[in-house]
C-alpha cells in the first residue's frame, strides 16, 4: 500500500507538466478545439476565425501544439487580406519546423514528451508539422510576399517550398524510422511490464492484427480511394506548378520544363498543366507527346504583362477522432483512438475570367491542378501503419501498466482493487484521444489560370456551382470592399505581373488581387 | 536521509540551471572580428565583408576603372539578383563595393538610376521644381545636366543546399560582372564561394 500510495503523487506531476507542455489536445482533440474557429472561417468571416487562431497561438505558445495554431492563423490571416500578419504567423510556424529538426538526435525535450506520451496520448509529443504543411507553409509564405507587393521574396519563398518539396520523401522515411524506433522501444518496455502479469496472451498488437478491426479497415482503404497513384512519393502537383510560376517570371524555361514534366506525371488531363507543357517544351526545343500535339501554346509571355490566378476551392481534409475496442485477455477491453481523414467536395466548379482582346471577348476558366484531398490521403495512408501500431502499443502501455497497478491493489483487497479499477478506467478515459492535429484552412483543391494582361486592363470575374452563379467579394486588409455575382477588376497602368489569389467557401469566392509593377 | 536530501537538491540545482539555460547580455562585438555568428543557411556578416573585399581587390586591381583623360568613370549599381533560398538584401555587398571604389578614386558612382529606378529620386524631382513657382526658376538644376553612367555592376547569389545524415551544408556562389555599357563587354567578372557546414549534435536540449 505505501509503495503504492509513494507513487501516486510523482505520476499527478508527471500528468500535470505533460497537460501543460503539451496543450489541451492530449484531452480534447484538435478537431474539436478548433471547430467554433473554422465555422467563422468557412461562414467567410475569416477575420473572426484569424482572431481567434491568433488567441490560440498566444495561449498556445510554447507548447507541442504551438505550430498547428500558427498554421491556421497565417491562412486566416492571409485569406482575410492581412498578408503581413499572415507572415508574422508564418515566420514563427517556419521558426519551430526548424528549431524541431535541428535538435540534437537525442535531446531531452523529447526524452520528456516521449515520457508524457507514455502516460497520456501522442498529443504530447511536439506537432512539427505534416509532409503537406511544410510544402504548404512556403507556398503561402510565397503569397504573403505577393500580397506586400514584393516579387523577389516571393521567388526566396518558392525556393525554399521547392526544397522541401524535394526532400518531402527523404523527411518523410526519416519520421517513419523515428517512429518504427520509438515503437520498438515501447514493445520492449510493454514486454518486461507483461512479465508482471499472469497471462502475456494479447500484450502486444500488429498492424495486421489491428487492420482486422472494421473502423482501422475502413479508414485505411478510403485513404487508399481518395488518394491519387500519380501523386507518388508524397508529391504535390501544386508545388510544382508554384515551382513553374517561379521559373516562368525568371525567364528560366529549361527549369520550368522540369516542373512541367512532373506535374503533367500527375495531372495529365489538367487543360492548364497541357498547355503550360507544350509552352515549355516549344521555349526549350523539348519533346512534345504525341497526345499533346494539338494543344496550343501561350501566345503571351509568361513573364511580363500577365495575369496568374490561383483558386483555391473547398474545405481542405482533416481529421475526426474515430474509437474502436478490444477486448483482450489481460483486461476486459481496451480502447483505441485514431485520427481518420475527413474530406469535403469543393464548393465551385471553376472562376471564369472574361476580358477583350483585338475587339472581341475572351474567357478563361480555371482549371485543377491539385487535388489537395489526394495529397491529404497519399501520406495518411503511407503514414497509417506506423501510425496505428504506434497508437495501439501506446495505449498498450497504459493498459498494462494499470493492469499491474490492479492486480497490487487486489493483493490489498477488494476496496482497494475497485478504487484501482476506478481511477485507472477514469485515467484511460480521459487520454483516450487521437492526434488530430492538421492543417485545416487549407483547401480541398487548387485550380489556376493564365492570362495575359488586357489592354484595357479590364476583367470580369464569376464563378458557379451546383447552385448557378456565386457571390463573389473583393477583400483588401481585412474588409470586403465589393461583393457581386459579377465582379470587375481593373488593373493599374503600371502593372507588370498580376496575381488573383481566389478562396472558395459555401458562401462564395473572395479575391484578392495583388499587382507587381 | 541526508544523502537522500542531498541528492535531491543536487537534482533539482541541475534541473534548474537547466531550464534557466545559460545565457550573456547584450554586449557589442567588433565587426571586424571573428566574433559574429555563423550559421549554415545565412550570408552572414562576415561573408558579406569577405566578398565585399575580394571583389573590390580584384576589380580595381584589374585597372578597367582608370581612366588617361582624367575623369572618373560613372558607374550605376544594377542588380545583384537573390537566387538563394534567404531572404538577402543585396545592399550589404554593393554598398560596401561602391564605397571603397569612391575610395579608391578611380570611379564614382550615380544615385540617379539603378537597377531598381533611382537610388535617390532627388535628382528627377529636383527638375520638376521649374514648374512651381514657389521656386526661383534660374535656382532649379536644368534639364540635360546630369551624367549618364558609363559602367553597371550587376552579380547573382546562388545557393546550393546538401543534407546527410546530421550534417547539412551550404554553398553560396557570389558572381559579379562590371559592363561598359557602351559596349555591352563585360569588362569584369569575379566570384566568390562560401561554403559552410554544420553538424547537428546528437545528443543535447
Amino acid at each position: 500500500m505505501y509503495k503504492s500510495v509513494k507513487v501516486i503523487p510523482p505520476l499527478v506531476t508527471l500528468v500535470a507538466m505533460v497537460l501543460l507542455g503539451s496543450g489541451c489536445s492530449t484531452v480534447i482533440d484538435a478537431h474539436q478545439q478548433k471547430s467554433s474557429a473554422a465555422n467563422n472561417f468557412y461562414d467567410n468571416h475569416f477575420d473572426t476565425a484569424a482572431k481567434s487562431f491568433g488567441k490560440k497561438v498566444k495561449a498556445r505558445s510554447g507548447t507541442g501544439d504551438e505550430l498547428m495554431w500558427c498554421l491556421e492563423q497565417g491562412t486566416a490571416d492571409f485569406d482575410a487580406g492581412y498578408a503581413d500578419r499572415s507572415l508574422v504567423a508564418f515566420n514563427r510556424a517556419d521558426y519551430l519546423i526548424k528549431e524541431y529538426d535541428n535538435r540534437a538526435t537525442v535531446n531531452l525535450r523529447k526524452v520528456g514528451a516521449e515520457a508524457g506520451s507514455a502516460v497520456t496520448n501522442l498529443n504530447a509529443l511536439p506537432y512539427s508539422g505534416s509532409i503537406l504543411d511544410r510544402q504548404m507553409l512556403y507556398a503561402y509564405r510565397a503569397f504573403d510576399y505577393l500580397g506586400m507587393g514584393d516579387l523577389s521574396g516571393a521567388l526566396v519563398e518558392i525556393r525554399r517550398m521547392r526544397e522541401v518539396h524535394k526532400d518531402s520523401k527523404k523527411i518523410f522515411e526519416e519520421q517513419i524510422e523515428k517512429t518504427r524506433k520509438d515503437i520498438e522501444s515501447a514493445r520492449l518496455e510493454n514486454s518486461k511490464q507483461a512479465a508482471k502479469l499472469s497471462s502475456q496472451d494479447g500484450t502486444d498488437l500488429s498492424f495486421e492484427q489491428l487492420l482486422e478491426n472494421a473502423k482501422v479497415r475502413k479508414a485505411y482503404d478510403s485513404a487508399a480511394t481518395k488518394s491519387n497513384e500519380l501523386y507518388a512519393s508524397l508529391a504535390n502537383p501544386f508545388i510544382a506548378y508554384m515551382s513553374a510560376i517561379g521559373y516562368f517570371l525568371e525567364g528560366n524555361m529549361e527549369e520550368a520544363m522540369v516542373d512541367m514534366r512532373e506535374l503533367y506525371r500527375m495531372e495529365p488531363d489538367s487543360s492548364l498543366v497541357q498547355r503550360n507543357y507544350v509552352t515549355a517544351a516549344t521555349a526549350t526545343g523539348s519533346f512534345v507527346p504525341m497526345n499533346l500535339t494539338e494543344v496550343p501554346p501561350f501566345r503571351f509571355p509568361l513573364d511580363d504583362k500577365v495575369v496568374y490566378v490561383i483558386f483555391m476551392n473547398g474545405r481542405g481534409p482533416s481529421f475526426k477522432q474515430e474509437k474502436f475496442s478490444l477486448v483482450l485477455p489481460w483486461v476486459s477491453y481496451i480502447g483505441f483512438a485514431f485520427p481518420v481523414g475527413v474530406y469535403s467536395k469543393p464548393e465551385w466548379t471553376n472562376l471564369v475570367l472574361k476580358y477583350s482582346e483585338q475587339g472581341g471577348v475572351n474567357d478563361v476558366r480555371t482549371a485543377r491542378i491539385a487535388d489537395i484531398n489526394a495529397v491529404f490521403a497519399q501520406e495518411y495512408h503511407e503514414n497509417l501503419p506506423s501510425m496505428i501500431t504506434r497508437i495501439a502499443v501506446s495505449t498498450l502501455t497504459k493498459a498494462l501498466a494499470n493492469a499491474v497497478a490492479i492486480e497490487a491493489a487486489r493483493r490489498q483487497g477488494v476496496g482497494y482493487e475497485i478504487a484501482a479499477y476506478f481511477a485507472t478506467g477514469f485515467y484511460a478515459y480521459l487520454f483516450n484521444t487521437a492526434d488530430t492535429r492538421c492543417w485545416e484552412m487549407l483547401p480541398a483543391e487548387v485550380q489556376a489560370a493564365q492570362l495575359p494582361i488586357p489592354e484595357d486592363r479590364q476583367l470580369t470575374l464569376t464563378t458557379s456551382g451546383i447552385n448557378g452563379f456565386g457571390q463573389l467579394f473583393l477583400r483588401q486588409k481585412g474588409k470586403i470592399v465589393r461583393s457581386s455575382k459579377q465582379l470587375d477588376i481593373k488593373l493599374q497602368p503600371a502593372t507588370r505581373i498580376a496575381f488573383i489569389f481566389a478562396r472558395g467557401v459555401p458562401a462564395g469566392v473572395n479575391i484578392q488581387v495583388f499587382e507587381i509593377k | 536521509m541526508k544523502l537522500r536530501l542531498i541528492m535531491m537538491a543536487a537534482v533539482i540545482g541541475i534541473a534548474g540551471f537547466m531550464l534557466a539555460g545559460c545565457g550573456t547580455d547584450p554586449h557589442r562585438i567588433d565587426p571586424s572580428s571573428n566574433q559574429g555568428l555563423t550559421t549554415v543557411d545565412d550570408i552572414n556578416f562576415k561573408d558579406w565583408q569577405i566578398a565585399g573585399e575580394k571583389c573590390v581587390k580584384t576589380m580595381l586591381d584589374s585597372g578597367v576603372l582608370k581612366r588617361n583623360d582624367g575623369r572618373k568613370t560613372v558607374i550605376m549599381i544594377s542588380t545583384v539578383k537573390n537566387s538563394t533560398s534567404q531572404h538577402v538584401n543585396t545592399r550589404l555587398l554593393t554598398d560596401r563595393i561602391r564605397l571603397a571604389v569612391l575610395r579608391s578614386g578611380q570611379a564614382i558612382t550615380t544615385t540617379a538610376v539603378s537597377g531598381k529606378g533611382a537610388e535617390d529620386n532627388a535628382s528627377r524631382q529636383v527638375r520638376k521644381l521649374a514648374d512651381d513657382e514657389m521656386f526661383n526658376k534660374k535656382t532649379v538644376v536644368k534639364q540635360g545636366t546630369a551624367i549618364a553612367p558609363e559602367m553597371s555592376l550587376a552579380g547573382e547569389i546562388v545557393q546550393q543546399k546538401t543534407k546527410s545524415g546530421r550534417t547539412s551544408e551550404s554553398y553560396f556562389f557570389i558572381h559579379m560582372t562590371l559592363t561598359d555599357l557602351k559596349t555591352g563587354l563585360a569588362v569584369w567578372e569575379d566570384n566568390v564561394e562560401i561554403a559552410k557546414q554544420a553538424k547537428k549534435p546528437w545528443l543535447g536540449w
